[in-house]
């Protein structure tokens, strides 16, 4: 990387962890540490909001997605304008008027203890693992790709986070949020332009789009009602409806963010940035993709993205076989290019027959770039070993490094950052209010000082990012790790969706029905997920019907009981 | 002009916000249209 880029990398670093640490003043007791005394106005917690969801693995892999399929990944984003007005108008009122710190408080106040204690225990779990994998996922791009020391670019993310998360608190987490909102906007923007504007002389934005069209690039909704199939229209507005219900309101580390607003109504409108403004940036993410791919039509790509793979094959003894499909891969580009600037001139000149024909030729030459790529990534499976290897998460750091200008290289390093810091920083804070109000002032140490709670709250905060880095350094070695975490989260979202159902949703849910309806809905998400192929949004419906069915059918047996005995 | 009422709880005054989820679901039927009318045109 140049100097330049190292500076602003740097500027970056210093400025966000000396903004963080200055909102320590603001933070002397647990409320201003935890809630920041629900002070803070709705546009900075709406920024807060969509800073803690997109992570550097949203960026990183959207681009990679949009780049290899599409524009489709938009459509998990679908069901969150009404998941969001649905929770402003229930979940979020019982919580201000409730005046709570965690969410989990809420279920003890509406049914009993241990449905508070094993829903807060089930997001210290899952949360902890997760936030591991945000540190380790983006660490992982950047060290192969940037050539960087593994543990120290993971050091290099989560040292500076827990520094200003642990001093500053909520204030801090939500400050920082801001400004690391505007530096990915800022990168997500710079992005776009030097795409656009090294686009060749002779292929209009339009004509380029068209392009990516014809490989099927541009299609954003599928309509087909398929459960099966992970994004479509129907997956994404009615799955993504109960995961985007789930998300923003049963995980602390987003009610956290609503909590510290100055009203119930600063809160819901916090809430609608993000309802007016996901959908567009969603859309905004996967392009970036789609243009590096049209990008790479005219600009011969690698045929590997990863190059630690790449480097693994050319040094085993079957280098002379890749050798060859590089070979292939370089003519099948050519052809691709050739076919492409084709496809451009006959949408220029307008005949309708001309442009299905080059359409036609232009297909059948990117089939073949892709069918190499294949062989490509069948080799590095046979050699390395790993049958999960795919590189699309490693196209955008590769095209940022290799073809943007000096500066701008370190503007977007430093959004990656700011994207992966952004979620950590809100995950630890919400890790820490979770273990110290669910677990510590509630079950150990009842009666202590508010200071006491303060300085415990502070020192939870390292121990939880200590752990994260942990499990980050080990992530990295452990790949199917990040599968079991993914798989965790969406066990346990919907269910925990349920008992909130419950709780809000009606009178007759006793304390007994939400426990064991929330046992059995991850008891249903796992077997439906063990013995089907329905793709995971649809989990999120399973888990909160079956904790909803299960627990009022309990809920109702244990109510005909007690009139019985009575 | 929005109607206000006072809650319990020290939650301050809230409003009628009736309009503004309304025009999340219009925003979102627009977007959502918008990006088939896209599809439409740039797609093969």
């Amino acid at each position: 990387m140049h100097l330049l880029d190292w500076t602003v990398v740097v500027a970056y670093l210093v400025w966000i962890v000396w903004d963080g640490l200055r909102r320590s003043k603001a933070t002397s007791e647990v409320e201003g540490y935890f809630l920041a005394n629900r002070s803070l106005p709705w546009w900075a917690v709406g920024l807060s909001v969509m800073a803690t969801q997109l992570s550097a693995i949203t960026l990183v892999g959207t681009t990679g997605r949009g780049y290899s399929d599409g524009l489709g990944i938009v459509q998990l984003y679908l069901g969150l304008p009404v998941a969001m007005i649905i929770l402003s108008v229930t979940l979020v009122p019982f919580f201000y008027r409730a005046r709570v710190f965690t969410a989990y408080e809420y279920l003890e106040r509406r049914f009993d203890s241990r449905t508070r204690t094993l829903a807060s225990f089930l997001f210290l779990l899952s949360r902890a693992l997760s936030c591991g994998v945000i540190i380790a996922a983006p660490a992982v791009i950047l060290s192969i790709v940037l050539g960087w020391n593994l543990t120290l670019t993971i050091l290099g993310i989560g040292v500076p986070t827990v520094l200003y998360t642990m001093v500053g608190g909520v204030q801090a987490v939500t400050w920082t949020d801001v400004k690391q909102m505007a530096v990915i906007v800022a990168g997500v923007g710079a992005a776009v332009a030097v795409l656009l504007f090294q686009l060749p002389d002779h292929v209009s934005v339009g004509e380029a789009l068209h392009i990516a069209g014809a490989t099927g690039r541009m299609q954003a909704l599928d309509f087909t009602w398929d459960p099966n199939k992970t994004y479509t229209f129907w997956s994404g507005l009615i799955g993504g409806l109960f995961l985007m219900l789930a998300y923003f309101g049963c995980d602390q580390s987003q009610v956290q963010r609503y909590l510290t607003a100055k009203s119930i109504d600063e809160g819901r409108q916090s809430l609608m940035m993000s309802a007016y403004f996901k959908i567009p940036l969603q859309f905004l993410i996967p392009m970036i993709g789609v243009l590096i791919f049209v990008f790479y039509l005219f600009h011969q790509p690698p045929v590997l993205f990863n190059r630690q793979h790449d480097a693994e094959v050319r040094a085993s003894a079957r280098a002379g076989e890749y050798l060859a499909l590089e070979g292939e891969f370089t003519a099948a580009f050519e052809a691709r290019r050739d076919a492409a600037s084709a496809l451009a001139a006959a949408r220029r000149s307008g005949g309708a027959g001309a442009v299905g024909t080059t359409e036609a030729a232009f297909r059948e030459a990117d089939g073949r770039v892709a069918a190499v790529r294949g062989r490509a990534t069948a080799l590095v499976r046979e050699v390395t070993g790993d049958r999960a290897f795919g590189d699309v998460n490693y196209v955008f750091p590769t095209f940022v490094t290799e073809r943007m200008p000096v500066g701008l290289v370190g503007l977007i390093i430093a959004a990656i950052f700011a994207a992966a810091m952004s979620s950590i920083a809100a995950e630890l804070n919400s890790l820490s209010t979770a273990t110290v109000i669910d677990f510590y002032r509630r079950l150990w140490r009842t009666n202590e000082s508010d200071a006491h709670y303060l300085t415990v709250s502070k020192l939870v905060t390292g121990f939880w990012g200590l752990v994260a880095c942990i499990v980050a350094i080990y992530a990295t070695n452990l790949g199917p790790l990040i599968d079991v975490v993914n798989r965790f989260g969406s066990f346990f979202y919907g269910s925990l969706l349920g008992v909130f159902m419950l709780a809000v949703g009606t009178k007759r849910a006793t304390s007994r029905g939400a426990f064991w309806g929330l046992l059995a809905g991850m008891a249903a998400v796992a077997l439906v997920a063990r013995y089907s192929s329905i793709a995971f949004l649809w989990l999120n419906v399973v888990g909160a019907a079956a904790v909803v069915a299960i627990g009022m059918v309990v809920s109702l047996l244990d109510r005909s009981t007690a009139l019985r005995d009575a | 002009m929005s109607e206000t009422r006072a809650t319990a709880g020290g939650a301050g005054e809230e409003r009628d916000n009736t309009r503004l989820y309304a025009g999340v679901i219009v925003v979102e039927v627009i977007v959502v249209v918008g990006i088939w009318l896209f599809q439409r045109y740039f797609g093969s």
